[in-house]
This record gives structure tokens, sequence and C-alpha cells, in this order.
């Protein structure tokens, strides 16, 4: 009897040896398997007599060949991968849409610099600044394009993230699942290796997706921890879902608690970092760079002139969304500072031109109250549409206006006793606003007096040089009074004594309000992705403002306008437009390196992990056939021996009897 | 009672021996196939022990042979139908005691021997028939219905055979 259970444990070992083979190879490709081994022991001995016989064998346990901290490094590692290649994903589209070459930004932002100079140069050419014009067009679009690409980018990211968070809810479902009948199987006494290699497999499915880790408990069961423990579950499971925030940015949530669950690694983490900063930052250089080139570029249109007579109606093409809330809550695309404006008033009748100063302070002011200020100014109309809230400027009677700053052509004389005429010319090129007085030091005859001489004085009476209008001095002629302004005095006399004064503008507006309201601007349109060259001027490049003065000849606007190239801009970080869009380049090119480099650190560490698990936990299918193999034929070599034995025994039979 | 001359009693001697040498070869056997039974067939040694089992088994057989046959000779009976019941009644008596004392505990190793050959012949067969299930399902190999001559169902190993070349 004894002899028949050791027989049928040996067989029920061998059984358990060889099914444990044969699971090992059959699962050799399943992912997350890890190998088992037989681990078989000796029933303790027998004793007859002096004898010790055996009495059997036991199959002791099963086990699994697992490495949890290898698990829970791979774990880590893919979900780290995940998120660099999510992110890298992202990068790589920024990179190709930023690379310079011709049809690119960098080189429609350049030529467009190019034909501004153009223009200055040959201000007469009108299909000059048809280039110039058709240059603009393809920077907004190659710019809005860009734009768009990164909002797709960003929704791209973010309905991966809804599907991405539904795989995760799937996964979840499934691990409680496991987990369940896991903690059923622990309960009736197993440790249920095909289960935990299953949900290892899930896991790791899980890991790819969010942070993921799993914490045993006292009673059997497992927790499952995600983003690093803001999240947990065990036999049941919970509900993510992907949320925007109050301040816009995209979160994953517990759908219950509605609490974040920051996703430190995983392609969630990544999706989420490409929709709140991969794109955005990307985005917001972009924008501001572009809002600044429009902002600059019709501040100094607003400030041209099309010809020397000005404008006589002039109606905002940007709107704020009220015209009676102060100017600074009232919506408008640029800000407005508090500062002068210098609207110029020209009798179109006699060519006097009077400068008028409005202060703006854009926390009191409404745009009516600007309005109010403007229709003040005598020779000027101005209102606010009420349907549609445009600013509208007009002059009187036959005058004009601007905002070119040039200087008064005729002076205040009230401190000018004698009755030579004295007449302005040229445009202020200084860089402080003021006033300029010419002093007379002697009386005497214009063009006759030997000696007769006026000094030149800022406002605040500092000595800036002298003019000499003597005996060698020709009425009429213009002399220079420095900073690119002249006088010319006519015939008669002057007394000692006699004072003119002019104003000085260094910056016509000093707010910049006239490109928050498009007064007079190159460009129409309130944000980046509705700026166009304005309309008008497209279908009429001749009323662009490319002078200062409004002479034939004079590019002096236009100039201006190309000279912003190399200004660096405190709203763009000291940095110049080029500069600007070659850093986003860069970045972005160092960004894709940087998480090239990342996967690639991550994928090499992964593999070398994965080497590490499977030299312990993997099935090599040759290695355990050949295990196979060569029982078998250790036990082909036993048959042969039990056979050859057995007639050995018959034979003894034979001799013993 | 017959005894036989003093040159057969130096042939009882030596067959004294050579039953001695047997009785230890079968415990060791025995104690092989108990090995077998319990530990399986996976321990290298487990080969080198059978084969040295067997080398000795032989030359024990072939001493045994020749000294049966002498004996036989002597008593004019063919040495195959010589049995130690035979050889007490004719060997001088303190041999006789030795013979019976050697026959009594080569009965008793003989039959636990071969209850263990029983087992263990079951277990080896069985055993090699399930690896021939799972080496026939891993390589696709077909098992015949019908048994062979040994008593086994033939199966056809047709890359099983290129893996036993490769090992």
């Amino acid at each position: 009897m004894r002899s028949y259970e050791i027989g049928l444990s040996a067989l029920r070992a061998q059984q358990t040896v060889i099914a444990t083979h044969g699971h090992n190879i059959a699962n050799a490709n399943t992912p997350g398997y890890a190998r088992k081994v037989v681990d078989l022991a000796e029933r303790r001995p027998f004793q007859s007599g002096n004898l010790q016989l055996g009495n059997g064998v036991d199959v002791v346990q099963i086990r699994s060949l697992r490495d949890a901290a290898a698990e829970t490094a791979l774990r880590r590692n893919s979900s780290l991968t995940a998120a660099a290649e999510a992110k890298l994903g992202s990068a790589q589209t920024l990179e190709t849409l930023l690379t310079p070459g011709d049809a690119s930004v960098h080189a429609y932002l350049s030529n467009f610099f190019n034909d501004l100079e153009a223009v200055a140069n040959a201000p007469e050419e009108v299909a000059t600044r048809g280039e110039l014009i058709r240059t603009a067009e393809s920077l907004l679009d190659e710019t809005r394009f860009i734009l768009n690409s990164f909002d797709e980018a960003r929704q791209t990211a973010a309905q991966d993230l809804r599907v991405g968070v539904g795989q995760v809810n799937t996964l979840i479902d499934q691990v409680a699942r496991v987990n369940r009948s896991i903690s059923e199987s622990r309960a009736a006494g197993g440790e249920p290796h095909t289960l935990l290699a299953n949900r290892d497999a899930l896991l790791s499915q899980l890991g790819e997706w969010i942070d993921v880790s799993v914490a045993p408990l006292d009673n059997g069961q497992d927790l499952i921890l995600l983003g690093g423990g803001a999240a947990s579950f065990g036999n049941l499971p919970i509900t993510l879902e992907s949320t925007t925030l109050d301040d816009g940015q995209l979160a994953v949530t517990d759908a219950l608690s509605r609490r974040v669950i920051p996703a430190t690694s995983g392609r969630l983490s990544g999706l989420q970092d490409v929709y709140n900063s991969g794109t955005a930052d990307a985005t917001v250089e972009l924008e501001s760079m572009l809002r600044e080139l429009v902002r600059q570029v019709d501040q100094l249109h607003a400030t041209g002139l099309t010809s020397p007579d000005g404008f006589q109606s002039l109606v905002a093409t940007r709107v704020p969304g009220s015209a009676d809330l102060p100017l600074n809550k009232a919506e408008l695309p640029f800000p407005i500072e508090q500062g002068s404006l210098f609207i110029s008033v020209t009798d179109l009748d006699t060519g006097v031109r009077s400068t008028h100063e409005i202060e703006i302070d854009p926390i009191s002011d409404s745009l009516k109250d600007i309005a109010a200020k403007l229709d003040s100014v005598p020779g000027i109309t101005s209102f606010v549409i009420e349907s549609s809230n445009q600013l509208v400027i007009r002059s009187q009677n036959n005058e004009s206006f601007d905002f070119a700053g040039r200087t008064d052509n005729i002076p205040d004389r009230t401190a000018f006793t004698g009755s030579a005429a004295v007449e302005f010319g040229g445009n202020y090129t200084g860089d402080q606003s003021g006033r300029l007085s010419l002093t007379f030091t002697s009386s005497g005859q214009v063009g006759v007096t030997s000696g007769l001489i006026a000094e030149v004085r800022d406002e605040n009476g500092a000595y800036l040089g002298t003019v000499s209008a003597g005996s060698d001095y020709v009425p009429g002629q213009p002399l220079s009074v420095g900073n690119g302004l002249t006088v010319t005095f006519g015939a008669g006399d002057v007394v000692s004594g006699d004072t003119v004064e002019i104003p000085t503008i260094a910056d016509s507006d000093e707010t910049g309000i006239l490109s928050a309201l498009g007064l007079n601007s190159f460009f129409s349109g309130t944000e980046t992705r509705t700026f166009e060259v304005r309309a008008d001027i497209k279908a009429n490049p001749l009323l662009m403002a490319i002078s200062g003065s409004g002479e034939l000849g004079d590019s002096t606007n236009v100039a201006a306008m190309a000279d912003l190239r190399d200004i660096r801009f405190g709203s763009l970080g000291s940095r110049t437009f080029v500069e600007i869009l070659a850093d986003l380049t860069a970045d972005t090119g160092l960004d894709v390196q940087q998480l090239q480099n990342e996967v690639d650190q991550l994928e090499s560490f992964g593999a070398e992990l994965q080497a590490q698990r499977d030299a312990l936990t993997g099935v090599d299918t040759n290695e355990e056939l050949l295990r196979l193999l060569a029982a078998e034929r250790a036990f082909q070599a036993a048959a042969k021996f039990v056979t050859i034995f057995d007639e050995t025994v018959v034979e003894l039979l034979g001799l013993v009897r | 009672m017959n005894y036989l001359d003093q040159a057969a009693s130096e042939t009882f001697a030596l067959l004294l021996v050579n039953l001695e040498q047997e009785e230890s070869r079968l415990l060791a056997v025995a104690s092989l196939l108990t090995d077998v039974s319990t530990k399986g067939v996976d321990d290298p040694k487990m080969r080198s022990r059978m084969a040295a089992a067997e080398k000795l088994g032989v030359a024990i057989a072939g001493d045994r042979l020749k000294l049966l046959l002498e004996l036989g000779h002597s008593m004019n009976v063919p040495s195959d139908h010589i049995t130690l019941t035979m050889l007490i009644a004719v060997a001088p008596p303190e041999i006789s005691a030795q013979l019976r004392a050697a026959q009594k505990r080569l009965r008793i190793l003989t039959r636990r021997i071969q209850r263990l050959l029983a087992t263990t012949t079951v277990i080896v067969n069985e055993s090699l028939r399930l690896y021939h299930t799972v080496l026939g399902g891993l390589f696709g190999a077909s098992s015949s219905d019908r048994y062979n001559a040994s008593g086994t169902q033939s199966v056809d190993f047709s890359y099983g055979s290129r893996m036993e070349a490769r090992s």
C-alpha cells in the first residue's frame, strides 16, 4: 500500500512539474507572465529495522518568480517614458512649425521689414507698397496657421486625454475585478499566481497612462494607488474624468470626490503638460510677438501722413466693449497709458497749423470722455457712434487734422511786438516734448541790421544756440534751430526781447490710444487671429502713412517702422521681434532634443530593467523545452534500466528458490 | 547426503562472496529506485548511478554464471536449473548455513525490489506518457492509438527529433 502511495505521490509531482514547464512555455509571450517553478520535498523516510525506506514526494509549492522591485521600477519607467513620448510628439510638431525656411514665419517677418525698408527707399513706387502689403498678409497668415496648429495640438491633447481617461477607467475596472478574485483566492489560502500575473499586465498598461503603485494591506487585499496616492482603489473601481479647472488648466479628477489627481508620469501627465504648458507657452510667446508688432506698426502708422493736408475724417476700427467705462476696463486690444495726445489742426485756407494737447487718463477717462476732449479742440468735431462704440473725429469747415506731431508753423507771438513774420518748419526729432523759444537780443531790421540774433532756448530756459537774422540773412531763408526744426523770418523789424514760442512734440501719442482704437492704423482686427492689413489700404496702397511730414518723397514714418526690427521691447522681455522668434525656435529645438534624450535614456533603462526582470521571471522557451526533453530522456533511460533490472530480478528469484 | 569435493568448496565460498556483492548491489538499486520515485530523474547523477548499477550487475551476474556452471557440472545439473535450496543440500555444513542465511536475505530483498520495480515502472512509464503528451502538444506531434511492442503508445516527434538532436 505504501509503495502505491509513493508511486502516486511521485506521479503527482511529475505531473505538476511537467504541467508547470508546459504552462511556462505556453505563456512565454504572455505580457507580465512570470516563470513558475515547482518546489518538491521528499517525505520523511520510513524506518524499517536498520533500513530507511523512501516514503514518496510532495509538491511543497509552485513559486512564481516575481520581483516586486523590478515590476515597480518597470511600471515607473514605462510611465515616465509614456509621458515623455507624449510631450515629445507635441514638441516635434512645434519644432516643425517653427523651423526656419523660405515659407516660414521667420522669412515672412524678415521680408516684412525688408519691404518696409524698400518702401522707405522708394516711397513713390506703388508696386513696392503692394509687395509690402502681400508680405504683411503672408506674415499674418503664417502666424495664424502656426497659432491654429498650436490650438489643434492642444485640442488633440485634450481629446487624447479624454480618450485616455476612458481607457484608464476600463483598466481600473479590470484591475478591481482581478483584485477581488485575488482577495477571494487568498482568503481560501492560496497564492493566485496567474491572477497576480494578469494584474501585473493590467497595471503595466495602467502605468503607461498614469503613475500607479501597489500597497499590500494586512487583510490580504492590495490597494492600487494612482497619482502618488491622490486616488486609490482596491476591489471596487473608481472613475476618473478629465476636467477643465477654473484657471483653464486641464486636469484629471476623481469623478466622485472631484479631487484633482496630480499626474506626475504616464501619458495622461504628458497630455496635460502639452495642453497646459507645452503649446500654451509657445502660443503666448508668438501671440505677444505678433500683438506687439501690430501695435508698434499701427502706432507709427497712426502718427504718419499720406499727404501734407492730414485728415478730415477718421473712424476708429477698434472699439471698446463699452464707451462709458474707463479705458483700462473697456476691453481694448492694446493697453492705453496715462499721458498726452497731441492733435494738430491745420487751416487749409491759411496753412496755419496749431497743436492741441489732450490729457488722457485711462483710469478715469472713458471713450466718450476722449471724444468730448477732442470735440473741445477748435476746428474738430468728435463723437462716439452709439450703435458701434466707434470713435469718430472730423474736422470742421476747411480744416484738417493729424497726429504727426508736426511743429506749429506759426508760433505764439504773444511776446512779440515786431512786424517781421516768423514761421517754423521741419519735424522735431528730439526725445523730450516741451516748448522751444526764440528771443531777439537786440532790435533792428531783419536782413538789414548787423548782429541781429535770436537766442534759442528750451522750456527750462536752457540755452541751445543762436540764429542770425542780421545783414547777412536773406529774409525767407530757413535757418536750423536744431532737432530737425527750421525757422524763417520775413522782412520787418524786431524789438529786443521779442520772443516766439512753439511746442515741440517728441511723441504725439504718449498713451497708445491711436493704435488701441485703430485710428489710421495699418492693420485692422483686435487679436492675433483677426489681424489683417486694413482693407482700404489693401485696395489703395497710397493710403499708407509713410511720411512724417506729408511732403512728397518723405518716407521717415515707414523708415521708423523698418527700424522696429532692431528695437528690443520690454513687453517681449527686452528682445527684438526676430530674437523672440529665434528663441522660440531654439527653445522648441532644445525641448525636442531634451525630450528625445529623455525618451532614449528611459527606453534604454527600461530595456535594462526588462532584461533584469526577464532573467528572473521571463520564460526562455528553449530552456524550458530542453528541460522537458532532458527529463524525457532521463525517464527513457530509467525505463531501460527498470526493464534490464527486472530481468536480473527474475534470474535472482529463480536462484533464491 | 552427498557432499561435494574440496574443489567445489572453494566454488561455494566464491558464490557466497558473489551473493554478498549482489546483495549490496540490490540495496543500492533499491535506494536508486526509491530516489527515482521520490526525486524524479532530474538529478544528473541519477543516470550515472543507473549506469553504474547496470554495469556492476552485468559483472556480478557474469561471475555468478561461471560459478554456477562449475557447480552444475559437479552436480551434473544445468546451470540455469540450479537453486540455492539445491546447493544448501549439497554444500558443506558451514557453507550451507551461510547459504541459507544469504538465501533468506536475498528473498526479502528481491521481493522488496520487485515491489519497487513495479511502482517505478508505473511512474516511469506514466511520466514518459505525460512528457510525450506535453511535447506532442508543443510540437504538434500526433499520438497513435496503437500500442507498440514495448506496450507504450507511439508518438511521432517530427519536430521533437530536431530538438533532441540539438540537445
